[in-house]
């Protein structure tokens, strides 16, 4: 009878509770249909898109109003029938929060489809693209945009012909945003003109504005050079910096007068995605804070910091803002990102008649107001 | 004999190491500074060079040009060493250049030809994660 007791308890204990059950026990839940953000077990600490109340929040002195304010944004769309391109190095394919949401999948370099799954490899695109559209399963995280479709193009060859067929790629793919956590410092005519006619055909661009300067080592933040030097840069492109959990300017954001927008990158504390070192990689990822409160993950999720994560959260922006208004064009997504944002640390900098300062751009996007303005701007 | 080939072959190195390099890019020249070729760039036939701001750049024997009619460009193409056209693009076009092609001299050169509105190496660079 003991042993019998002791079995049921044991039972109950494996199959009611404990912090893998959200995750293992509910496989019948339709999770989209079902929507509950916090169904998902780590999107308590995905403080970019939106404050939430916790242990976790505290410890890490998370500003409340660091997120780009996911929720009310979600009311309205949480991206359903946009396809968004990342253009990057290495994709985990069939990463449980992502599989459910890739249409396509493209080897820019080898022109033909077989993009890595290897989880053990560097997997930068592994993590842009979760912050675009993590999948609503009950696994771990959330997309900014979680019910987009995404286009994922892998490419490691550094020439200009290769990035041209990325970008063609992902036009003829149907493609409506692409986004792109990466630089390379020096911006030949070919790919200006490529980017120009991409915008031209109504594809909404975005680059991260990158890293301590050009090179990642660079004490000259600022791009603002004679001519054009930076992707991120171009007329024909949405130009992404970062923020910090407290809300403030992150200090490795490079910046200059083509910068348009900021977005969360994280700095003492990055972006809860996707792990880019792959499902396979660190081994339960975990965290302690200085007043000692330890943050337990998975192997398949991390924290991650940078313009490459901030990117694709403005990415995912535009595409909640085109799933509610999908005739708007680039150009008209960036005057609205811009007209939404919220002015970071105005209290102590000067921004200027047109709403700009040089090291925050135009301010940190805000979702739920760009959402509602690109609600309005419909024809009637 | 020998001896005027090895002169022949210094001058040339010697070309190569101190001549100005460049190509055009926005309606403008842009110099470039010849970097030692390494043995492992020799073997896959890349040249390297920095621009003034320190980015280092590859060349191979490929050239890329804007064509909005190729109709018009396939005549002036036929005047220069182009082994073969790729079509990457409405209006971009990848050309590989016959062996042992200057591809700085035939993307200088197409610069210039009306029908062609842009024309430069296909430049090889560092692309950084960030």
């Amino acid at each position: 009878m003991k042993q019998l007791l002791t079995f049921l308890l044991l039972t109950l204990l494996f199959t009611g509770c404990g912090a893998g059950s959200n995750r293992n026990s509910h496989k019948n839940i339709d999770y989209r249909t079902n929507f509950n953000p916090y169904n998902e077990p780590f999107f308590q600490y995905q403080w970019y898109l939106t404050y939430t109340e916790n242990e976790f929040s505290f410890s890490a002195a998370i500003d409340p109003d660091a997120s780009v304010h996911i929720l009310d944004a979600w009311k309205y769309t949480r991206g359903k029938g946009v396809k968004v391109a990342v253009i990057d190095n290495n994709f985990e394919v069939k990463h449980k929060d992502l599989r459910d949401n890739v249409i396509n999948s493209y080897n820019a370099d080898m022109q033909n489809y077989d993009v890595s799954n290897d989880s053990d490899e560097s997997s930068h695109g592994t993590a842009t693209a979760g912050f675009i559209a993590a999948v609503p399963n009950g696994y771990g995280i959330l997309g900014t945009a979680p019910d987009a479709e995404l286009i994922l193009i892998e490419q490691f060859a550094d020439d200009d012909a290769a990035t041209i067929r990325a970008f063609e790629y992902a036009k003829n793919k149907g493609a409506k945003i692409i986004s792109n956590s990466w630089g390379t410092g020096h911006v030949s005519e070919a790919i200006a003109a490529e980017l120009a006619s991409i915008k031209n055909q109504n594809i909404t661009i975005f680059f991260a504005s990158g890293n301590y300067g050009p090179t990642l080592t660079s004490s000259n933040q600022n791009l603002d050079a004679p001519g054009i030097t930076d992707e991120s840069e171009l007329p024909s492109v949405i130009g992404v910096g970062a923020t910090n959990e407290l809300n403030k300017l992150a200090s490795y954001s490079n910046y200059g007068r083509n910068i348009d927008i900021l977005a969360p990158g994280g700095e003492f504390l990055g972006l809860l995605g996707l792990d880019d070192t792959g499902s396979a990689g660190v081994q339960f990822n975990s965290y302690t804070f200085s007043n000692g409160y330890t943050l337990v993950l998975d192997d398949a999720h991390a924290f991650e910091t940078g313009t490459s994560f901030a990117c694709p959260v403005a990415a995912g922006v535009a595409a909640l803002m085109l799933a509610v208004n999908p005739s708007l064009t680039p150009e008209q997504i960036r005057t609205l990102l811009i007209q939404s944002t919220d002015k970071i640390e105005n209290d102590s900098v000067y921004y200027d008649k047109n709403g700009f300062n040089l090291k925050r751009a135009y301010g940190k996007i805000n979702a739920a107001k760009a959402v509602a303005l690109a609600k309005e701007a419909l024809q009637p | 004999m020998k001896i005027l080939i090895t002169l022949s072959t210094l001058l040339l190195s010697t070309v190569h190491l101190f001549g100005e390099t460049y190509y055009y890019a926005f309606g403008q020249k842009v110099i470039l500074k010849p970097l030692l070729q390494t043995r492992a760039a020799a073997d896959q036939n890349i040249h390297y060079y920095q621009t003034k701001t320190g980015i280092k750049l590859g060349v191979k024997n490929e050239v890329i040009i804007g064509c909005k009619d190729m109709k018009q460009c396939k005549p002036v193409l036929e005047n220069y060493p182009v082994a073969s056209i790729e079509k990457l693009s409405d209006t971009l076009y990848l050309l590989t250049l016959k062996k042992g092609s200057d591809p700085f001299k035939v993307a200088n050169n197409l610069y210039h030809e009306e029908p062609i509105f842009l024309s430069h190496p296909n430049f090889i660079k560092k692309r950084i994660a960030r």
